[in-house]
């Protein structure tokens, strides 16, 4: 399953709980607590997967997503155990861009 | 760590807005789980940003709703929202020309957000900027 996904399915079901938790007020308190403990390991779940969602978009944007048979990242083009080319050389400029140093 | 560029801490910024709107957990967490994953979270222009809408997050809603064309701040869906509150709070502080901080917004709706996503970021805070100015003269 894409991280997209994956962070579609758990932030709806963050959404639900958070409607269970409000809604549970006259339960037992042994209830509310589980429910507020599940909303706690989802919330670090959705924290976690934001930046691979996010990863995977700009990967998909660039038109980048590894194909089967690919080299690995960092591999050299030729298979070979020189040095790597200078990855700053791959810098293009893009008119308005931001991306200096701040 | 290496030095940040202003799109990486942007960009930062916004990861952490948006964790924080879905989850509700507090900005240092969040920051303290980025930094233990290798993000550069303390950046100080990341920090500034974050801290920047945090403070200021009901005006700077109240200025996407009004910019926003039927829909309120609340109802945009959450990634788009923090794309918009970093760029608006970014134009109501004048440090980056208008135009930039509108690409860099719309720059990123169109990497990470649904098709019809950057042409909305793109009317909303042209409606922002041209407010800005009115205002400023």
């Amino acid at each position: 399953m894409s991280a997209r996904s994956e962070l579609e399915q758990a932030t709806r079901r963050l959404e639900e709980l958070s409607q269970r938790i409000a809604g549970a007020v006259d339960r037992p308190a042994t209830e509310i607590e589980e429910l507020a403990r599940q909303a706690s390991d989802l919330s670090a779940a959705v924290v976690e997967i934001i930046p691979r969602a996010i990863a995977e978009a700009e990967s998909d944007a660039r038109g980048d997503v590894p194909r089967i048979g690919d080299p690995a990242p960092g591999a050299p083009a030729d298979g070979g155990d020189g040095p790597q080319s200078d990855p700053s050389g791959a810098f293009v400029p893009d008119g308005l861009s931001e991306d200096e140093p701040a | 760590m290496g030095e940040v560029s202003r799109r990486q801490a942007r960009r930062q910024a916004v990861i952490l807005l948006y964790q924080r709107d879905v989850t509700g957990l507090p900005v240092p967490e969040l920051v303290e789980n980025a930094l233990h994953a290798g993000e550069h979270a303390d950046d100080p222009f990341t920090q500034a940003l974050v801290d920047g809408v945090e403070a200021d997050r009901s005006e700077i809603d109240r200025r996407i709703t009004s910019s926003a064309d039927g829909w309120t701040a609340d109802r945009i869906a959450p990634l788009e929202r923090n794309i918009l509150r970093v760029a608006v709070y970014e134009l109501g502080t004048g440090d980056v020309p208008v135009p930039v901080a509108i690409d860099e917004a719309v720059e990123m709706a169109k990497k990470w957000c649904a098709a019809e996503a950057p042409k909305f970021v793109n009317g909303v805070l042209g409606r922002v900027a041209r407010e800005n100015a009115e205002a400023a003269a």
